[in-house]
């Protein structure tokens, strides 16, 4: 029914079993990944400061997101699960995987119900419900297993 | 890899989208469904229109019947698709501990339900019920819009 599972990862361990559990879907329905790690862009009024090494973060960013969505796409890979890896710089990570899955023609979004921000386990996380809030499709939100209190 | 997926219903037009997407899933992954409904108890101090205007006989009867008409739905999609299906009515003022406690008393290993119910505020990012079955569930949740 899915074809193509958007699976946006923090990094988090949360994040990197949702991941196993969206590839398992995926496996079992012969759909493809789509896996995704979203760098934040830094506030553009910090560029009075710049003394030239926000390229530098900029990369160092992009790579802590491309190893993030790498372990994602590796998973996928082992599972023998059609996949492609995304990697962007945003400042509102829910609007960019919105704008991903739009872009991509993802019709299913797979994440974990807790973001990186950790906060308590009586909430769920700040950017999981604003992709359920805006998804033009529809979220299953992964949770770890354990009930809250 | 889904096995059991838990279809709640309270009767709404999201509800119903919601039903639909996720009998179809059940299909694709070759699980079956529970469906259910949470019928609120009769309370003699209440805000609830059809509650003041009637008796608690008649109150609990006309609930038993509102909530199997939601049931039958389910079971009729359920049964077009090709889907197992099996429907519970639960007495409770708390649809979202009943959504939990059902998930948990049946091993179902998915919830499907819409991101917004019957009372569909206007505003509000995400459904009341919704909202506290994320925050509660163990198991995973497919919120469909």
């Amino acid at each position: 029914m899915f074809r193509k599972i958007l699976v946006p990862t923090d990094g988090s361990a949360l994040s990197e079993h949702a991941a196993a559990a969206a590839v398992a879907l995926a496996r079992g329905s012969g759909a493809e990944i789509v896996a995704l790690s979203v760098a934040q862009q830094r506030d553009p009024s910090h560029a009075q400061f710049d003394d030239g090494t926000s390229t530098v973060q900029r990369e160092r960013a992009l790579n802590a997101a491309a190893q993030r969505a790498g372990r994602v796409a590796r998973l996928a890979q082992e599972a023998g699960v059609p996949h492609s890896l995304v990697t962007a710089m945003a400042s509102s990570e829910h609007d960019e995987i919105i704008r991903v899955a739009l872009e991509l023609h993802c019709d299913l979004i797979f994440l974990a119900a807790h973001g990186q921000c950790g906060v308590t386990r009586l909430i769920a996380g700040r950017i999981p419900q604003l992709v359920l809030a805006y998804s033009p499709v529809p979220v299953i939100l992964y949770r770890g297993g354990a009930e809250a209190a | 890899m889904y096995k059991q997926i838990l279809l709640p219903t309270d009767g709404s037009e999201a509800s119903q989208r919601a039903i639909v997407a996720g009998v179809d899933f059940a299909k694709s992954v070759g699980a079956e469904v529970i469906a259910m409904t949470a019928t609120p108890q009769f309370h003699t101090f209440t805000t609830d229109a059809a509650m003041l205007e009637q008796t608690p006989e008649d109150y609990a009867q006309a609930s038993r019947e509102r909530g199997q008409r939601m049931l039958d739905e389910v079971a009729t999609v359920a049964r077009d698709a090709g889907v197992t299906c099996t429907c519970i009515a639960v007495a409770s003022d708390s649809p979202y501990e009943a959504i939990i406690s059902t998930a948990r008393e049946h091993r179902c290993d998915l919830i499907v339900m819409a991101s917004h119910g019957r009372r569909g505020i206007k505003g509000l990012l995400l459904g009341s019920e919704t909202q506290k079955v994320l925050v509660h569930s163990a198991i995973p949740v497919m919120v469909h819009r």
